[in-house]
């Protein structure tokens, strides 16, 4: 993590462009002023509500965190005791990080009302810096949408290498959608998709 | 996965090896009736709800048919794909032989069913020729078409495509273009002539579309039109048919040609020939 006086960094941009410590040192540059860095693509997880909703955590593994953010610059915990309320044509981001394995009874569960578009990136959840396509933690997305009938399009997964279990009953009874997201990974592994 | 998923119904898996440990037990039970599963060409999937759901449509991804013969068509269907999607056949009946092509010069015959990946920009054009008839039910050709493209050109250089003429066999376009949500636009159908039930249910669910065709057959027969555009929800417009139709088992020839194409509000200046 980068430091500028009192201001702690994790990322900065100059347009849609990374700074890092090849490319830019302070004194050399000015950062760009507004409402927050430009996101470096247009994949980030977010909810897109299609009607008035709302969405929580029913559940937080405790390698996890989440947080979400409705206009991509100021992020907030979200939590089991957090109901976040979008109005129709309202989008909220996500982001989070896994750091270990989870199980069959330590996962993260959402809970939804309304109608809710999600799009982008699930990786968002598991390390919004890296982004890997490689998932290494057992059980990572297990139960993630489980019972969200208010679900009508899913996050893509991009993921190319998988862990046992990862993608276990993550859209159980979603009967709001129709479309599953694409499967990459070319080796399936134990109870991935179960 | 996506057990209890009622409405699921399109799922696009690449995995080719599927051996590890109940990888994917149950994980298509109780998802929707009928659907397209898109999937390595190589790979043995079984059916039921630890593979292919019963009841959907299998359509591996193919390669692109390999050149093999050089002709130059009257004429040939040319679609310009929009936006990157998946382009070719969920169903292929014998009675049709269809070429491929990238310049309309070099073509490659497609042998079975399947579907290839196309770039935005691509353009792919189709020629054949239809030497028997086709079938109601799932005993005829289907495009599938995923993404935005548009279409130029005669359907009857797909029955004939030195001649380009009306073709004698019956179902000839029967659910051609059935559910080709990225279709935008249709080929120009200009038989005067047309056989039992020559485009029933041909842009079935094409909700792309937004206007029809010309319909310049004046000799029409039973089920020609049947559920033409059915469940057409993005057509705004619709064409006139002639004045002036010589030959017409009417009763049964336009039956439901336009049920559920709810962006049809006001059909009063529809000039139907009945």
């Amino acid at each position: 993590m980068n430091k500028i006086g009192t201001l702690d960094i994790i990322k900065a941009y100059l347009g849609n462009k990374e700074l890092t410590a090849n490319n830019a040192y302070i004194g050399e540059i000015s950062l760009i002023k507004g409402s927050g860095p430009e996101p470096p693509t247009d994949n980030r997880l977010r909810f897109e509500s299609v009607e008035n909703s709302t969405f929580g955590l029913s559940k937080l593994a405790s390698v996890s965190t989440v947080q979400y953010s409705l206009d991509g610059t100021n992020w907030n915990d979200l939590t089991t005791s957090s109901t976040v309320s979008l109005n129709a044509g309202e989008t909220a981001y996500l982001r989070g990080k896994i750091t270990g394995n989870l199980s069959s009874s330590d996962y993260t569960q959402f809970i939804m009302t309304g109608k809710i578009a999600a799009k982008g990136n699930i990786m968002y959840l598991y390390d919004y810096e890296t982004l890997p396509v490689t998932i290494t933690y057992t059980y990572t997305f297990n139960y993630l949408f489980r019972q969200c009938a208010a679900l009508i399009s899913a996050p893509e997964l991009p993921a190319t290498t998988l862990a046992n279990y990862c993608y276990r009953y993550m859209f159980y009874q979603c009967r709001g959608l129709t479309t599953a997201p694409e499967l990459p990974a070319t080796t399936l592994v134990n109870y991935c998709y179960n | 996965m996506f057990n209890g998923c009622s409405n699921l119904n399109h799922i696009k898996c690449m995995a080719t090896n599927i051996s590890a440990s109940s990888c994917t037990s149950n994980w298509v039970s109780n998802v929707a009736s009928s659907g397209t599963f898109i999937c390595d060409a190589t790979t043995s999937w079984n059916n039921g709800n630890n593979g292919i759901p019963h009841g959907w449509s299998k359509l591996p991804i193919i390669d692109f048919p390999e050149v093999t013969v050089q002709f130059n068509p009257a004429d040939s269907l040319k679609f310009t794909v929009k936006e990157d999607a998946l382009f070719g056949l969920t169903r292929k009946n014998s009675a049709y032989t269809l070429y491929f092509s990238k310049d309309n010069e070099n073509w490659g015959q497609l042998t079975t069913s399947g579907v290839f990946e196309v770039k935005n920009d691509d353009v792919i054009y189709v020629c054949g020729n239809l030497t028997g008839d086709q079938s109601v039910g799932t005993n005829n050709t289907n495009f599938s078409i995923t993404g935005k493209t548009t279409v130029e050109g005669s359907i009857n250089s797909l029955w004939d495509y030195a001649t380009l003429n009306d073709t004698t066999y019956r179902y000839a376009c029967y659910r051609m273009f059935e559910g080709c949500s990225g279709l935008l636009n249709t080929p120009s159908l200009p038989a005067i002539t047309l056989t039992e039930a020559s485009y029933a249910g041909m842009f079935k669910d094409c909700t792309g579309l937004t206007t029809t065709p010309l319909l310049p057959a004046t000799s029409l027969y039973r089920y020609d039109y049947v559920a033409m555009f059915k469940n057409c929800t993005g057509l705004t417009s619709i064409q006139d048919f002639p004045t002036y139709i010589t030959k017409s088992n009417t009763a049964s020839s336009f039956a439901g040609m336009f049920e559920g194409c709810s962006g049809l509000t006001d059909l009063s200046t529809l000039r139907l020939p009945l």
